[in-house]
């Protein structure tokens, strides 16, 4: 299940398990910083492993991959954009993930400058002017993908560690 | 140990002071020629300085000005980043403003403090509203379709005293037309028509408002008019319309009360022998066209009903002598009095001109020239009172 060798994805919802059964005492949630301690001591092994370039493309494919089955499994309003990204709004917010902000849309050409505040991969990182939330751009593209059936760019052009106070994505359809 | 001189420190000194006096400040100026030391380093970062502060301070300025499109200037500065979280917010509100515009108030904001509570108790008394409106919207067209049904059930009353369309063809030998257009559902106009000793007796009434106030006010004339003609045998025109105005007076108690309601009445008798008519007005004429000539008779100025200062009201008979195919016109002031999209009264002068020229055609061929006259002149203008008018041939 778990240490299949794949060529294709065997992720599916229920290997998450039954969190209130395994842990009726600590409960669903953690602290942010064993969080952030998996994802940065898994990618330092990434790129030392396998170099950035492939160490990012990783990132963003579990990114994308989580974006999708959470679309799959969580997101209720399915048939009008601005209702979905309303309540993904609620369910980042209510996950704890990061508050999900819409600087601007254009819902007929898919265009989107999306802010991600809070967010759990970078707020209060030291600054280092890199944009780093790679892992961010492939949970968009794999949530907006999975939605509207099409593929798109997700570019994150400011971040906490390139010295802003939010994730600032520019997201449009792949050519 | 560097060295500077007097100058180079002032020239730091002024640009400071220019930007503490809210002056635009330009880079200091840096000869090539200078060497490569602290004081290069030190005028390098003050001019980045200068470049980041004029940047940022366009981009308030727009931002102040409302410019939410501006685009923020890149760089570190702190406060350059709060304004930017700032901006971010705005156009942020902007995008839910824009959705719960467009009727979706399941939008909301987290996390902006107060305004976050504000802004969606805002939206949820709106979408309280837009439902307490739909509601009453939604009683409202259920009250308005009763009030509708019914009125149009009224319609089928009124519609059952006007003379039949087989009374009425009998009575001219179908030598006559109507045209009978209400205003609304039911009609403050009404045509009335009695045979009484081999003469017959048509009026063209037409009461006071139209509409449902108007339709109670035709079913007392109607009533008084069957009453004083067919149960009191009283046929003189004149005195018709004596009884007529007493008997409204009456049934709307007017001695004593205040209302003012009557009716204008056109009203004919035409003799057995057909060569006579006589003819009594109130408020209203007669038109008739006889040996191609047009002829108006005008009524008393007098109306039936409302207040009555004199002791008596009397009316006039005028006689007139009818020739076979003279045609008579019976009508309320409806037609005359619709406006065209321009707001111009169809007038008494154009509707006489209609009626000579339209006199010598058939009766049919008559009808449908004024209608389509005064559907061209009405076109969409919507129709601002009962129109009726009666043609006879004799």
């Amino acid at each position: 299940m778990f240490k299949e060798e794949r060529t294709e994805s065997m992720f599916d919802w229920s290997m998450l398990g039954d969190i209130s059964e395994g842990r009726p005492n600590l409960g669903p949630t953690m602290n942010v910083a064993v969080y952030r301690l998996m994802q940065f001591t898994l990618r330092d092994v990434l790129i030392r492993d396998y170099g950035v370039e492939a160490a990012e493309h990783i990132l963003y494919s579990a990114g994308e991959e989580a974006g999708r089955h959470l679309y799959r499994n969580v997101i209720t309003k399915k048939d009008d954009l601005t209702e979905f990204i309303g309540e993904l709004q609620q369910v980042l917010k209510d996950l704890s993930i990061g508050i999900l902000r819409v600087e601007a849309a254009d819902l007929k050409a898919l265009t989107f400058t999306l802010t991600v505040a809070e967010d759990l991969d970078c707020s209060g990182l030291p600054i280092c002017g890199e944009e780093i939330c790679k892992y961010d751009e492939g949970f968009i593209q794999g949530l907006l993908s999975e939605h509207t059936g099409r593929n798109f760019l997700v570019r994150e052009i400011d971040c906490w560690c390139s010295g802003d106070r939010v994730c600032r994505f520019d997201v449009k359809p792949a050519a | 140990m560097l060295e500077l001189q007097k100058s180079q420190l002032d020239t730091i000194t002024g640009a400071f002071y220019r930007i503490l006096r809210g002056e635009k400040t330009a880079p200091i100026p840096l000869p090539s020629d200078l060497p490569e030391n602290e004081f290069t380093q030190l005028v390098t970062y003050i001019n980045r300085f200068i470049k980041e502060y004029n940047e940022f301070a366009e981009f308030m300025y727009s931002l102040s000005r409302g410019d939410l499109e501006y685009p923020p200037p890149p760089g570190k500065l702190r406060v350059l980043q709060s304004f930017k979280s700032l901006q971010s917010s705005l156009r942020h509100l902007t995008w839910k403003t824009q959705q719960i515009a467009a009727g979706d108030f399941t939008q909301r904001v987290d996390f902006m403090g107060d305004f976050s509570t504000a802004f969606n108790s805002m939206t949820q008394q709106l979408e309280q509203a837009f439902v307490d409106l739909e509601r009453a919207n939604h009683e409202l067209a259920d009250k308005n379709q009763q009030i509708t049904d019914s009125i149009r059930y009224a319609q089928r009353i009124q519609q059952a005293i006007l003379p039949t369309p087989e009374a009425w063809h009998q009575a001219f030998d179908k030598q006559a037309f109507v045209i009978y257009l209400p205003q609304s559902i039911v009609s403050g106009d009404f045509y009335w028509l009695a045979h009484a000793q081999e003469a017959i007796l048509v009026a063209a009434v037409d009461c006071t408002g139209h509409g449902v106030s108007g339709a109670f006010l035709s079913m007392i004339g109607h009533t008084l008019l069957n009453k004083i003609v067919l149960e009191d045998q009283i046929l003189d025109p004149a005195q018709i319309l004596e009884h007529l105005h007493s008997g409204v007076r009456t049934a709307l108690q007017q001695e004593t009360g205040d209302t003012r309601d009557g009716m204008d009445v056109c009203l004919c008798r035409i003799d057995a022998d057909r060569q006579h008519a006589t003819f009594a007005g109130a408020n209203r004429p007669l038109y008739y066209v006889s040996q191609q000539q047009f002829q108006e008779i005008k009524g008393d100025r007098k109306s039936i009903g409302g207040i009555q200062k004199e002791a008596q009201r009397t009316f006039t008979n005028h006689d007139v002598v009818l020739a076979p195919g003279d045609t008579l016109y019976l009508s309320s002031d409806g037609l005359a009095d619709q406006p065209d999209p321009n707001g111009k009264k169809l007038g008494s002068k154009q509707l006489k001109t209609l009626l000579s020229e339209v006199a010598p055609l058939p009766i049919a061929e008559q009808e449908r020239c004024i209608r389509a006259h005064l559907q061209a002149h009405q076109q969409n203008e919507p129709q601002r009172d009962d129109i009726m008018l009666l043609g006879l041939r004799i």
